[in-house]
């Protein structure tokens, strides 16, 4: 007789599935993701946002410009992302390519003034300060023939405390006489992760090396709960430091092999890549 | 070992493959995760187990090793080309079951690129070293390592782990592609039958599971592979049927498939592996019969080398 053992659980089937790519934004950012990373690996065209833009319009016949509308906002949402791919691999984006993105930030110009940093001022329009102002400054590197209004800089990110509880928030304590925990930390990071690329240098920046070990934690910490999306943008913060030969407390290039491998998805995977770049590994 | 013993381990040994042959499909998953039938799992990867090691003797006749590469093709088929191991090891990946069943087909030739990569992840990791296994797991998963020609050393499961503090990631990269070479060139060529051509003689593999008998429960209702019935007639004259997903074989090649000689399967090999050039390739197994040349016979007895008696 055979004992039969009840089969133990799947906990990836039984995990919550990927984020599916339900709203049409979502989708054209992914697809534009999908360019980036076709252009990283060097199998794309020529440009990346232009085409994007080029199709959208196209799709939407003469009268409506819902399409345009909704790739216009994908460019803006992946930000400095977008133009990843000139950065890490030293090309020129052709004329058209820069007049594309600065035709998205013309129809959603950034806010003039940013607002202050979390604990005092709101916290998702900071973020979105951080990301235009990371694309303006890209864009203004990249493309310097044509001056583009930039926005000033928005102020630094709370700094992580290590003695303080890990889930501790900066907003309990608006004075902002205390430091956040690093589960907060490490997540707000990650939504900033479009700024951790090569020849940005701010004060996120500089919070991001001194806060390897949050940051290595935040990044364990989504891979255990298999949010290989966000593992990878906080791994990303990771891979900026160790290109300037600093210490980690861990093992980034095994961290991405392991996102690469088990995760999913365009953005999850440009990620990916700009890591393998930003940290001299071969494309595997 | 005297002749007598011989034969007598060769009829044993013979019967119990027929055996396993005959009812392999009371074994087959049929389409099923592998999460919703274990036990089916786990009788695929030791029947694997046995058929791989036939072949890798290579003291069979050539009826033994027809035999043995139906029950490989089966078991393949019947994990999807490797596909269930891979999705296995990807969502688990502190399971080590799918990397010691994934050895028993690479000692044959078998691949799967997604395997490949997974299980250079798998070692570059040391999962095996950091996570506290019992020592037999420990000793299964450096033979698997080195099957699949993923180890890094003779004594890979000896060395304790490196110290992840001091790593930093470009020494880390460093390590990752000097602890994976293989990763970009491919795969490595189909290893040569270890009995013949490995110098250094290894101490036998272990089983996936040693401690139990293969195929437990389907000895309660079914003969012991001793008192089986004979086994089935000549594989020329009567076609085995194989697997629904293999292409029916014609009569006449079922002994024509040699073990590294043999061209690249289809479905699970994008990349063609390099033939050895080793002359012992053909060591373990006949002349191709198929063609021109004459059919090997049915059986063949055990003593003697087969090679030494084909043409």
């Amino acid at each position: 007789m055979t004992l039969r053992r009840p089969p133990p659980r799947d906990w990836a089937a039984s995990a919550r599935p990927c984020r599916e790519v339900t709203c049409a934004h979502c989708a054209s950012a992914e697809l534009l993701a999908s360019r980036a990373l076709e252009a990283l690996k060097g199998a794309g065209g020529s440009t990346i946002v232009a085409s994007l833009l080029q199709e959208a319009a196209g799709a939407d016949g003469p009268t409506g410009a819902t399409g345009l509308v909704t790739a216009t906002g994908a460019v803006r949402q992946l930000g400095a992302d977008a133009l990843a791919a000139y950065v890490l691999t030293g090309q020129t984006p052709a004329p058209e390519e820069s007049a594309a993105v600065r035709l998205t930030l013309a129809a959603l110009p950034p806010a003039p003034r940013p607002p202050a940093a979390p604990p005092r001022g709101p916290e998702p329009p900071w973020i979105r300060a951080w990301i235009d102002w990371g694309l303006v400054t890209l864009l203004a590197r990249l493309a310097p023939g044509t001056p583009q209004a930039s926005p000033p800089m928005p102020s630094g990110p709370p700094h992580c405390d290590s003695t303080v509880p890990r889930h501790f928030s900066a907003a309990r304590t608006p004075q902002g006489g205390s430091g956040e925990g690093w589960v907060p930390w490490a997540l707000r990071m990650g939504q900033l992760a479009s700024l951790a690329l090569p020849g940005l240098d701010t004060p996120v920046h500089e919070a991001a090396r001194s806060g390897a070990e949050a940051l290595a934690r935040g990044a364990t910490r989504s891979l255990l709960r298999r949010d290989f999306v966000t593992a990878a943008r906080v791994t990303r913060w990771l891979a900026w430091p160790a290109a300037d030969n600093v210490a980690l407390p861990l093992d980034a290039a095994l961290l991405v092999e392991d996102i690469a491998l088990r995760g999913g998805g365009n953005r999850c995977l440009l990620d990916v890549e700009i890591c393998h770049h930003m940290l001299g590994l071969e494309d595997v | 070992m005297s002749t007598a013993l011989a034969q007598t381990a060769h009829d044993v040994g013979s019967r119990a493959l027929h055996w396993l042959h005959a009812h392999r499909q009371a074994g087959a998953l049929d389409g099923r995760d592998l999460a919703g039938d274990m036990e089916a799992y786990k009788a695929l990867l030791e029947t694997a187990l046995a058929a791989s090691l036939v072949l890798r003797d290579g003291t069979s006749g050539s009826e033994q090793c027809a035999l043995a590469h139906e029950l490989l093709d089966f078991a393949w088929a019947q994990l999807k080309d490797g596909t269930l191991l891979y999705e296995r090891l990807l969502r688990q990946p502190l399971a080590t079951d799918a990397v010691e069943g994934y050895a028993h087909f690479a000692r044959v030739g078998y691949r799967h690129t997604g395997m490949e990569r997974l299980i250079t992840h798998f070692a570059a990791t040391g999962t095996a070293r950091t996570v506290e296994y019992v020592p037999n797991r420990r000793l299964a998963i450096a033979n698997a390592l080195r099957v699949t020609g993923h180890d890094q050393g003779a004594d890979d499961w000896e060395r304790p782990a490196p110290p992840r503090s001091a790593c930093t990631a470009r020494a880390a990269a460093h390590c990752l592609s000097a602890a994976a070479p293989r990763t970009t060139a491919g795969y490595r060529p189909t290893p040569a039958p270890a009995s013949k051509s490995d110098p250094s003689p290894r101490p036998s593999p272990p089983c996936c599971w040693p401690n139990r008998p293969p195929a437990a429960s389907w000895t309660s209702t079914t003969p012991s592979p001793a008192t089986c019935r004979p086994a089935p007639p000549c594989p020329r004259t009567a076609p085995f049927s194989p697997s629904p997903t293999w292409p029916p074989t014609p009569p006449g090649c079922l002994a024509s498939r040699p073990a590294c000689c043999a061209p690249p399967r289809h479905g699970y090999s994008p990349t063609p592996m390099p033939a050895s050039p080793q002359t012992t390739c053909c060591t373990h197994w006949p002349a191709p019969a198929c063609g021109p040349h004459p059919a090997p016979a049915c059986t063949t007895p055990i003593s003697g080398s087969v090679c030494s008696a084909t043409p």
